[in-house]
């Protein structure tokens, strides 16, 4: 997640603007259908070039209690986006009197995704529970084109874990066997990604509401991943000390 | 603030008129903003500027270099508050360098390797008149991949006297008086023209003389005011003193270090 | 005239927006550039700006450096601006749209006291900030560190100038930034008391001002409370200091300056007025 966009963006020393920091987007979200709900999860770096500009961010937005929109891209663009999104769902949900649907939701990011696609550079996961179709998570990459996922991973990190999550996908995976995955997939994303790191958060939302959860590195539960231990890279002759 | 300087004088007032609107059309036809040019200036360059200012003052018998320590990457970050921009080449030549350091250290490299044979083929030191002039043709040597750098030769010539050689980046030389170069070079080099040439100075007020001690005064406070205003100067003063017949003396002063 | 053409070739800037800025300049200024002038140059205030929140409170701090260029434009200027008694913003960028912008939520976090008869929260401080920088892009070049007590408790927000907000325990901005911040991982601590809180601000704000050129001169804080806000300033720390006086005294004597031209000009007085208050 970065809190700056738009490569295209040139100085204008005619009104004094240069552009401050270098952009790379680099985010790791995941999110995953269960029998009941579904769970997301994150990690947690914000940063400005290569300098971390917060590495304990929660890119995971609460837009009602029965639904969450992660974020990707320019941090700046996607909380706007969220902020206009959320007001226009109060609006809905007020003036009929009852939860507006996952879906419907989700056209309505897709509403300003899709019209300001131009100058925006944001991309969400909108995930959620309703009582029409359970849980659900619409994926809206950078453009606007809407999907319907079961299981899905967005943002710089998502690459490293595509085939992860399609070889631990089934059907009707009990809460507990899906947080398992989606919390290993981002501890797997981050531990490759450079652009994604920090600490990994994690929401089931489902009848009940949302249920945040946080994995720290400092304390148990947090997603290692152990690799093979390299080979001697001197020769054998050479002493060396693993 | 907000003074445009130097707009070419027309003398007919109408004609500039007219020349301003063809300008302002052409302008908004094609802003700066949107040219290819814009976007060529801001690619790579195989320059940088490590700012920092130096200076030297030569007097009757004597000549004082002196420059700050600070090296900084774009202005901003310190890289160093220890560098050495000031070169003794031998007992009666100094050479200081800005600009770009890595330019500095070469010229230092090139003109110690051409002194050094010239003690090997003439069997006595380069006077400072004739490394000036071999500064000069090295740097012109490289007229169109220039060295960065703004370089100032100074020390004790044959007869003994101060010298100090000022110069571009492509050689053109000129001995002076007093000369500075870098990034406070503006803020010095008034200074000194009001403190050693008094060019405000009337008819009839006193001129003090500039004796070693003056000039070293003069120097210390150059840089102590620079770097009062100047964000890439500052540390320590690095002061080289050459005095004809003595031993070259070098010294480090405190500066302000924010 | 020039208006119309400016609009359609800059690029998602809009020119008209609440009648806030006009850029029909630009195209003046570049025309004048192409006929020999020199444009002049914006006063960015490379900084530092810190700010800490301990058990009950916050301490927010900045530098006093602003510079135009490599000259230091400004000394003593003053980069923690009141938005009310008891929010303060610290800011990094663009030196005349920050004084704007603070101005601005100053007056309008006043207006909804006044209107609602109760303490204004950072939040909306907060919000205010982000909106009206979103709307303009990251052309306005204020980066904020917006913190405050309210009845909700201390809070401490960074605002960024594309609108970028995030709520944080400990943060630094500017230039100096990237040394404040070392200080800070390191030595930060949860619920810690005021005098500690205002200790680590002082050591990052001088960590900053030693390592960025761009930094110095002297630090100014504010350690907000619910009870009191305390403003503490200019500190100066040791090495920003003259290490040594100047050697010579330069006085001038009165009429040593050369007179190079004179002109008389004769007037009549028509009217005059007393300005010896």
């Amino acid at each position: 997640m970065d809190t700056m966009r738009d490569e295209k963006r040139k100085a204008i020393p005619a009104i004094g603007f240069y552009p401050q920091e270098e952009i790379s987007t680099g985010t790791t979200l995941i999110a995953m259908e269960y029998n009941g709900g579904v769970v997301v999860g994150t990690d947690s770096r914000t940063s400005a070039g290569s300098f971390i500009t917060s590495r304990a961010t929660n890119k995971i937005t609460p837009i009602t209690d029965n639904m969450v929109v992660c974020r990707s891209g320019s941090a700046a663009d996607t909380q706007a986006i969220a902020d206009i999104a959320k007001y226009h769902i109060d609006v809905y949900t007020m003036t009929e009197n009852k939860p507006v649907t996952i879906y419907r939701s989700s056209q309505i990011f897709r509403q300003f995704l899709y019209n300001y696609r131009e100058q925006l550079s944001a991309s969400v996961l909108v995930a959620g529970w309703d009582e029409e179709l359970g849980g659900q998570v619409y994926a809206i990459p950078i453009g606007g084109f809407v999907s319907r996922q079961r299981s899905t991973a967005s943002g710089s990190g998502s690459t490293f874990v595509q085939g992860f999550l399609d070889s631990q996908w089934r059907p009707n995976l009990t809460l507990e066997e899906c947080k398992a995955i989606v919390k290993q997939a981002v501890g797997l994303a981050t531990f490759r990604d450079g652009s994604s790191g920090g600490v990994v958060r994690l929401a089931v939302i489902n009848k009940a509401g949302s249920q945040f959860e946080l994995f720290r590195p400092d304390k148990p539960g947090f997603p290692f991943v152990q690799t093979p231990t390299p080979h001697l890279s001197f020769p054998p002759h050479i002493e060396q000390v693993l | 603030m907000t003074s445009f300087t130097g707009i070419t004088a027309v003398a007919n007032a109408t004609n500039e008129m007219a020349m301003f609107k063809q300008a302002m059309k052409e302008v908004a036809a094609h802003p700066e903003w949107m040219s290819s040019r814009q976007i060529e200036r801001q690619r790579w360059n195989p320059y940088s500027m490590e700012g920092g200012s130096t200076c030297a003052i030569s007097g009757e018998n004597f000549a004082i270099v002196a420059s700050d320590t600070r090296m900084t990457q774009n202005d901003i970050n310190i890289l160093t508050r220890d560098a050495e921009k000031i070169q003794i080449l031998n007992d009666n030549i100094i050479l200081t360098t800005s600009g770009f350091y890595g330019d500095v250290l070469q010229l230092k490299k090139v003109l110690q390797s051409r002194l050094h044979k010239y003690r090997f083929d003439y069997r006595s030191d380069m006077s400072v008149d004739l490394c000036a002039e071999l500064l000069s043709r090295n740097l012109y040597y490289r007229r169109f991949f220039p060295y960065y750098t703004g370089a100032i030769l100074a020390g004790i010539d044959e007869h003994g006297k101060g010298a100090v050689f000022s110069y571009d980046p492509i050689g053109c030389i000129e001995r002076l008086g007093y000369s500075a170069s870098g990034a406070a070079e503006p803020m010095i080099i008034p200074f000194l023209d009001c403190q050693i040439g008094h060019v405000t100075l009337s008819e009839g007020y006193e001129r003090p003389e500039l004796t070693l001690d003056r000039a070293i005064s003069l120097m210390k406070d150059s840089f102590r005011g620079a770097a009062e205003r100047e964000i890439s100067t500052g540390d320590k003063i690095h002061l080289v003193i050459a005095e004809a017949g003595k031993p070259v003396v070098v010294k480090f002063l405190p500066l302000r270090e924010d | 005239m020039a208006t119309a053409d400016v609009k359609s070739t800059v690029p998602h800037m809009d020119m008209d927006r609440g009648g806030a800025f006009d850029f029909s300049n630009c195209i003046r200024n570049q025309a004048m550039c192409k006929m020999g002038g020199k444009a002049p140059k914006l006063t960015s205030t490379g900084t530092t700006i810190v700010a800490v929140a301990f058990k009950g409170g916050l301490v927010m701090g900045a530098d006093s450096r602003a510079t135009a260029g490599n000259i230091i434009a400004d000394k003593h200027c003053e980069k923690v601006h009141k938005l009310t008694e008891s929010i303060y913003a610290c800011g990094a960028g663009t030196a005349a749209d920050l004084d704007q912008v603070t101005k601005m939520l100053s007056g309008n976090l006043r207006l909804l006291e006044l209107n609602t008869g109760r303490k204004a929260r950072v939040i909306t401080a907060l919000r205010q900030a982000k909106q009206h920088l979103f709307n303009y892009q990251g052309y306005i070049g204020a980066y904020l560190l917006i913190g405050g007590v309210d009845p909700t408790g201390p809070h401490l927000y960074m605002c960024s100038a594309n609108g970028t907000t995030m709520a944080f325990p400990f943060t630094a901005q500017g230039s100096g930034s990237y040394a404040a911040i070392t200080i800070l991982e390191r030595d930060f601590k949860v619920d810690m008391t005021k005098d500690e809180a205002e200790k680590l601000v002082q050591r990052a704000l001088e960590a900053g001002m030693h390592g960025d050129n761009a930094s110095g001169n002297s630090l100014n804080l504010v350690i907000i409370e619910p009870s009191e806000t305390v403003f503490k300033g200019p500190i100066v720390p040791e090495f920003c200091k003259r290490p040594e006086p100047n050697d010579l005294v330069y006085k001038f004597q009165a009429g040593a300056t050369k007179v190079l031209k004179h002109k008389t000009y004769k007037y009549d007085v028509v009217e005059s007025m007393d300005i010896t208050h």
